[in-house]
Protein backbone atom coordinates (compact mmCIF):
# COMPACT_ATOMS: atom_id res chain seq x y z
CA UNK A 1 0.00 0.00 0.00
CA UNK A 2 2.71 2.43 0.58
CA UNK A 3 3.60 2.47 -3.18
CA UNK A 4 0.87 2.85 -4.13
CA UNK A 5 0.41 5.95 -2.02
CA UNK A 6 3.71 7.16 -3.00
CA UNK A 7 2.83 6.49 -6.94
CA UNK A 8 0.00 8.95 -6.28
CA UNK A 9 1.97 11.39 -4.30
CA UNK A 10 4.50 11.42 -6.94
CA UNK A 11 1.68 12.28 -9.28
CA UNK A 12 0.01 14.86 -7.47
CA UNK A 13 4.26 16.37 -7.64
CA UNK A 14 4.11 16.17 -11.24
CA UNK A 15 1.08 18.28 -11.23
CA UNK A 16 -1.26 15.92 -12.88
CA UNK A 17 -3.69 16.49 -9.76
CA UNK A 18 -3.96 19.83 -7.43
CA UNK A 19 -4.59 17.37 -4.26
CA UNK A 20 -6.06 14.42 -3.26
CA UNK A 21 -7.79 12.48 -0.07
CA UNK A 22 -8.18 9.16 0.72
CA UNK A 23 -12.01 8.64 0.95
CA UNK A 24 -14.27 5.59 1.15
CA UNK A 25 -14.20 2.06 3.01
CA UNK A 26 -10.23 2.63 3.52
CA UNK A 27 -10.55 5.88 4.77
CA UNK A 28 -13.35 4.83 7.26
CA UNK A 29 -10.80 2.22 8.66
CA UNK A 30 -8.57 4.50 9.72
CA UNK A 31 -11.36 5.38 12.11
CA UNK A 32 -12.97 2.51 13.15
CA UNK A 33 -12.57 -1.51 12.57
CA UNK A 34 -11.90 -2.64 9.10
CA UNK A 35 -14.60 -3.34 6.58
CA UNK A 36 -14.11 -5.76 3.37
CA UNK A 37 -13.91 -3.31 0.53
CA UNK A 38 -12.14 -4.65 -3.17
CA UNK A 39 -10.67 -0.72 -3.85
CA UNK A 40 -9.14 2.57 -2.97
CA UNK A 41 -10.90 5.53 -3.55
CA UNK A 42 -9.24 8.99 -4.30
CA UNK A 43 -10.48 11.80 -4.32
CA UNK A 44 -9.10 14.31 -7.12
CA UNK A 45 -8.98 17.69 -7.88
CA UNK A 46 -7.52 18.63 -11.14
CA UNK A 47 -5.78 21.48 -12.27
CA UNK A 48 -8.65 24.06 -14.37
CA UNK A 49 -8.51 23.67 -17.99
CA UNK A 50 -10.63 25.24 -20.50
CA UNK A 51 -12.86 22.31 -21.18
CA UNK A 52 -16.19 22.76 -19.14
CA UNK A 53 -16.13 18.69 -18.89
CA UNK A 54 -13.76 16.76 -16.20
CA UNK A 55 -12.58 14.04 -17.45
CA UNK A 56 -9.68 11.81 -15.62
CA UNK A 57 -7.94 10.51 -18.84
CA UNK A 58 -4.87 12.25 -17.27
CA UNK A 59 -4.35 10.13 -14.64
CA UNK A 60 -5.08 6.82 -16.48
CA UNK A 61 -2.17 8.23 -19.49
CA UNK A 62 0.05 9.44 -16.51
CA UNK A 63 -0.23 5.41 -14.47
CA UNK A 64 -0.61 3.82 -17.72
CA UNK A 65 2.83 4.94 -18.63
CA UNK A 66 4.25 3.68 -15.19
CA UNK A 67 2.72 0.33 -16.14
CA UNK A 68 -0.34 0.28 -14.39
CA UNK A 69 -3.25 -0.65 -16.38
CA UNK A 70 -7.15 0.11 -16.39
CA UNK A 71 -9.61 -2.44 -15.18
CA UNK A 72 -12.74 -1.04 -15.96
CA UNK A 73 -13.36 1.95 -13.50
CA UNK A 74 -9.97 1.11 -11.56
CA UNK A 75 -6.63 1.31 -12.21
CA UNK A 76 -4.33 -1.20 -10.66
CA UNK A 77 -1.26 0.04 -8.96
CA UNK A 78 0.68 -2.62 -7.58
CA UNK A 79 -1.78 -5.18 -7.25
CA UNK A 80 -4.84 -2.93 -5.62
CA UNK A 81 -7.65 -1.50 -7.72
CA UNK A 82 -7.53 1.86 -7.31
CA UNK A 83 -10.68 4.32 -8.18
CA UNK A 84 -10.18 8.26 -9.01
CA UNK A 85 -12.88 10.43 -8.56
CA UNK A 86 -13.84 13.66 -9.43
CA UNK A 87 -15.42 15.94 -6.58
CA UNK A 88 -18.63 17.58 -5.87
CA UNK A 89 -19.66 19.86 -3.42
CA UNK A 90 -19.55 17.91 -0.50
CA UNK A 91 -16.77 15.42 -1.29
CA UNK A 92 -14.40 19.09 -2.43
CA UNK A 93 -15.57 20.26 0.85
CA UNK A 94 -13.82 16.64 2.21
CA UNK A 95 -10.97 16.87 0.31
CA UNK A 96 -10.11 20.58 1.62
CA UNK A 97 -10.33 19.90 5.18
CA UNK A 98 -8.87 16.12 4.96
CA UNK A 99 -6.27 15.51 7.82
CA UNK A 100 -2.44 14.35 6.88
CA UNK A 101 -1.82 10.41 8.08
CA UNK A 102 0.88 7.61 7.37
CA UNK A 103 1.07 4.33 5.74
CA UNK A 104 4.29 3.34 6.85
CA UNK A 105 6.47 5.67 6.31
CA UNK A 106 4.27 7.26 3.23
CA UNK A 107 2.33 10.60 4.04
CA UNK A 108 -0.91 10.86 2.57
CA UNK A 109 -4.31 12.71 3.26
CA UNK A 110 -7.57 10.91 4.59
CA UNK A 111 -10.91 12.23 4.38
CA UNK A 112 -12.19 13.42 7.80
CA UNK A 113 -14.34 10.52 9.98
CA UNK A 114 -17.49 13.75 10.12
CA UNK A 115 -17.36 13.75 6.19
CA UNK A 116 -17.29 10.15 5.58
CA UNK A 117 -20.47 9.74 7.74
CA UNK A 118 -22.23 12.25 5.74
CA UNK A 119 -21.07 10.68 2.51
CA UNK A 120 -21.73 7.57 3.96
CA UNK A 121 -25.73 8.91 4.86
CA UNK A 122 -25.68 10.38 1.49
CA UNK A 123 -25.32 7.18 -0.91
CA UNK A 124 -27.49 5.53 1.81
CA UNK A 125 -26.89 1.51 0.51
CA UNK A 126 -27.41 -1.04 2.93
CA UNK A 127 -23.32 -1.61 3.34
CA UNK A 128 -23.30 2.34 3.45
CA UNK A 129 -25.69 1.78 6.64
CA UNK A 130 -23.89 -0.33 8.21
CA UNK A 131 -20.42 1.50 7.78
CA UNK A 132 -22.56 4.74 9.44
CA UNK A 133 -23.61 2.53 12.39
CA UNK A 134 -19.76 1.60 12.88
CA UNK A 135 -18.36 5.05 12.58
CA UNK A 136 -20.58 6.51 15.11
CA UNK A 137 -20.01 3.62 17.53
CA UNK A 138 -16.29 3.37 17.33
CA UNK A 139 -14.79 6.62 16.31
CA UNK A 140 -14.33 10.04 18.23
CA UNK A 141 -16.75 11.76 16.02
CA UNK A 142 -17.28 15.69 16.65
CA UNK A 143 -20.74 15.60 16.89
CA UNK A 144 -22.06 19.28 16.39
CA UNK A 145 -19.92 19.35 13.43
CA UNK A 146 -21.35 16.33 11.83
CA UNK A 147 -24.75 17.74 12.38
CA UNK A 148 -23.68 21.09 11.19
CA UNK A 149 -22.29 19.23 7.64
CA UNK A 150 -25.59 17.39 7.42
CA UNK A 151 -28.12 20.61 7.45
CA UNK A 152 -25.73 22.69 5.27
CA UNK A 153 -25.86 19.38 2.59
CA UNK A 154 -29.34 18.99 2.63
CA UNK A 155 -29.21 15.46 4.27
CA UNK A 156 -31.36 15.95 7.53
CA UNK A 157 -34.02 13.95 6.81
CA UNK A 158 -31.83 11.23 5.57
CA UNK A 159 -30.33 11.81 9.47
CA UNK A 160 -33.76 11.79 11.17
CA UNK A 161 -34.44 8.37 9.09
CA UNK A 162 -31.27 6.52 9.35
CA UNK A 163 -32.06 7.63 13.61
CA UNK A 164 -34.95 6.34 13.58
CA UNK A 165 -33.45 3.11 12.03
CA UNK A 166 -30.80 2.85 14.71
CA UNK A 167 -32.72 3.29 17.71
CA UNK A 168 -36.26 1.58 16.38
CA UNK B 1 -35.00 -16.18 28.23
CA UNK B 2 -34.23 -17.07 31.40
CA UNK B 3 -31.62 -15.23 33.55
CA UNK B 4 -28.85 -17.53 32.82
CA UNK B 5 -28.88 -16.95 29.51
CA UNK B 6 -29.35 -13.05 29.27
CA UNK B 7 -26.01 -12.68 31.48
CA UNK B 8 -24.28 -15.17 28.73
CA UNK B 9 -25.93 -13.15 25.66
CA UNK B 10 -24.66 -10.15 27.82
CA UNK B 11 -21.00 -11.18 28.23
CA UNK B 12 -20.81 -12.63 24.55
CA UNK B 13 -22.37 -9.19 23.32
CA UNK B 14 -19.82 -7.17 25.43
CA UNK B 15 -16.67 -9.50 24.67
CA UNK B 16 -17.71 -8.87 20.82
CA UNK B 17 -17.42 -5.39 21.27
CA UNK B 18 -14.66 -5.43 23.36
CA UNK B 19 -13.17 -6.97 20.04
CA UNK B 20 -14.68 -4.47 17.58
CA UNK B 21 -12.72 -1.67 20.02
CA UNK B 22 -9.37 -3.19 20.33
CA UNK B 23 -9.38 -3.78 16.26
CA UNK B 24 -10.40 -0.28 16.08
CA UNK B 25 -7.02 0.92 17.72
CA UNK B 26 -4.79 -1.01 15.43
CA UNK B 27 -2.41 0.59 13.49
CA UNK B 28 -3.88 1.36 9.49
CA UNK B 29 -0.94 -1.36 8.41
CA UNK B 30 -2.34 -4.03 10.24
CA UNK B 31 -6.03 -2.72 9.55
CA UNK B 32 -5.45 -2.73 5.44
CA UNK B 33 -3.43 -6.66 6.10
CA UNK B 34 -7.15 -7.47 7.60
CA UNK B 35 -8.79 -6.40 4.92
CA UNK B 36 -7.16 -8.88 2.55
CA UNK B 37 -7.42 -11.24 4.24
CA UNK B 38 -11.13 -10.77 4.81
CA UNK B 39 -11.13 -11.05 0.71
CA UNK B 40 -9.76 -13.80 0.59
CA UNK B 41 -11.99 -15.23 3.25
CA UNK B 42 -14.67 -13.64 1.34
CA UNK B 43 -13.92 -15.04 -1.87
CA UNK B 44 -13.22 -18.65 -0.58
CA UNK B 45 -17.13 -18.55 0.38
CA UNK B 46 -17.78 -17.00 -3.12
CA UNK B 47 -15.86 -19.95 -4.39
CA UNK B 48 -18.11 -22.41 -2.49
CA UNK B 49 -21.41 -21.45 -3.45
CA UNK B 50 -20.04 -21.42 -6.92
CA UNK B 51 -20.01 -17.78 -7.30
CA UNK B 52 -17.06 -15.36 -9.55
CA UNK B 53 -14.28 -14.53 -7.18
CA UNK B 54 -13.61 -10.75 -6.79
CA UNK B 55 -9.65 -9.08 -6.76
CA UNK B 56 -7.54 -9.94 -3.71
CA UNK B 57 -5.16 -7.24 -2.69
CA UNK B 58 -1.47 -8.93 -2.61
CA UNK B 59 -0.40 -9.35 0.52
CA UNK B 60 3.17 -8.79 -0.49
CA UNK B 61 1.79 -4.91 -0.71
CA UNK B 62 0.89 -4.78 2.67
CA UNK B 63 3.86 -6.33 4.41
CA UNK B 64 4.93 -5.14 7.28
CA UNK B 65 6.59 -1.71 7.03
CA UNK B 66 7.89 -0.15 10.38
CA UNK B 67 5.48 2.38 12.06
CA UNK B 68 5.98 4.43 14.65
CA UNK B 69 4.43 1.83 16.88
CA UNK B 70 6.37 -1.15 15.27
CA UNK B 71 9.60 0.71 16.65
CA UNK B 72 8.33 1.58 19.88
CA UNK B 73 7.92 -2.11 20.52
CA UNK B 74 11.06 -3.47 18.90
CA UNK B 75 12.62 -0.78 20.90
CA UNK B 76 11.33 -1.88 23.84
CA UNK B 77 12.30 -5.51 23.35
CA UNK B 78 15.76 -4.46 22.31
CA UNK B 79 15.93 -2.72 25.48
CA UNK B 80 15.10 -6.19 27.56
CA UNK B 81 16.89 -8.21 25.70
CA UNK B 82 20.24 -6.65 26.18
CA UNK B 83 19.13 -6.08 29.62
CA UNK B 84 18.51 -10.06 29.96
CA UNK B 85 22.26 -10.52 28.38
CA UNK B 86 23.54 -8.29 30.40
CA UNK B 87 22.41 -9.18 33.68
CA UNK B 88 23.33 -13.37 33.16
CA UNK B 89 25.53 -15.04 31.33
CA UNK B 90 23.63 -17.92 31.39
CA UNK B 91 20.39 -16.43 29.66
CA UNK B 92 23.04 -15.52 26.63
CA UNK B 93 24.30 -19.11 26.39
CA UNK B 94 20.64 -20.30 26.19
CA UNK B 95 19.54 -17.22 23.58
CA UNK B 96 22.57 -18.94 21.40
CA UNK B 97 21.24 -22.27 21.79
CA UNK B 98 17.94 -21.13 20.73
CA UNK B 99 19.84 -19.35 18.18
CA UNK B 100 21.40 -22.61 16.62
CA UNK B 101 18.73 -24.42 17.70
CA UNK B 102 16.33 -22.41 14.81
CA UNK B 103 18.94 -22.18 12.13
CA UNK B 104 18.91 -26.54 12.42
CA UNK B 105 15.54 -25.96 11.70
CA UNK B 106 15.36 -23.96 8.80
CA UNK B 107 18.56 -25.95 7.34
CA UNK B 108 16.01 -28.96 8.02
CA UNK B 109 13.19 -27.51 6.88
CA UNK B 110 15.21 -26.57 2.97
CA UNK B 111 16.33 -30.26 3.08
CA UNK B 112 12.77 -31.40 3.75
CA UNK B 113 11.65 -29.14 0.47
CA UNK B 114 14.28 -30.70 -1.51
CA UNK B 115 12.22 -33.34 -1.95
CA UNK B 116 8.87 -31.44 -2.93
CA UNK B 117 10.13 -28.49 -4.59
CA UNK B 118 6.14 -28.26 -6.16
CA UNK B 119 4.03 -27.03 -2.87
CA UNK B 120 0.72 -29.20 -2.92
CA UNK B 121 -1.30 -25.83 -1.48
CA UNK B 122 -0.88 -22.99 -3.81
CA UNK B 123 -0.44 -19.92 -1.49
CA UNK B 124 -1.10 -16.29 -2.70
CA UNK B 125 -4.28 -16.86 -5.42
CA UNK B 126 -6.02 -18.13 -1.57
CA UNK B 127 -8.71 -19.65 -3.48
CA UNK B 128 -8.73 -23.02 -4.32
CA UNK B 129 -6.30 -25.93 -4.70
CA UNK B 130 -5.28 -26.93 -8.04
CA UNK B 131 -6.26 -30.74 -9.14
CA UNK B 132 -3.36 -31.39 -10.93
CA UNK B 133 -1.39 -30.96 -7.57
CA UNK B 134 -3.48 -32.56 -4.88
Amino acid sequence: MERVIRQINEMQKDGVVLSYAIGGAVAATFYMEPVETADLDIFVALPVTDSPIITLTSIYEYLSARGHRAQGEHVIVYGIPVQFLATDLLTQEALDQAVQRTVGTESTRVMRAEHLAAIMLRLGRPKDRVRLEMLLREAKLDMPFLEELIHRHGLAQRWIEFKRLLHG
Amino acid sequence: MDDRTNELMGRLLNDKELGRQELARLPIEEKLRLIALMQRRANAIRLSAGRPTQPEWPLEELGFPETSEHKEVKAQFDELEGRLLTASPGVAAVMNACGAYVHAMEQAEQYLKSFHPTPVFTAGAGTAMDSDQV
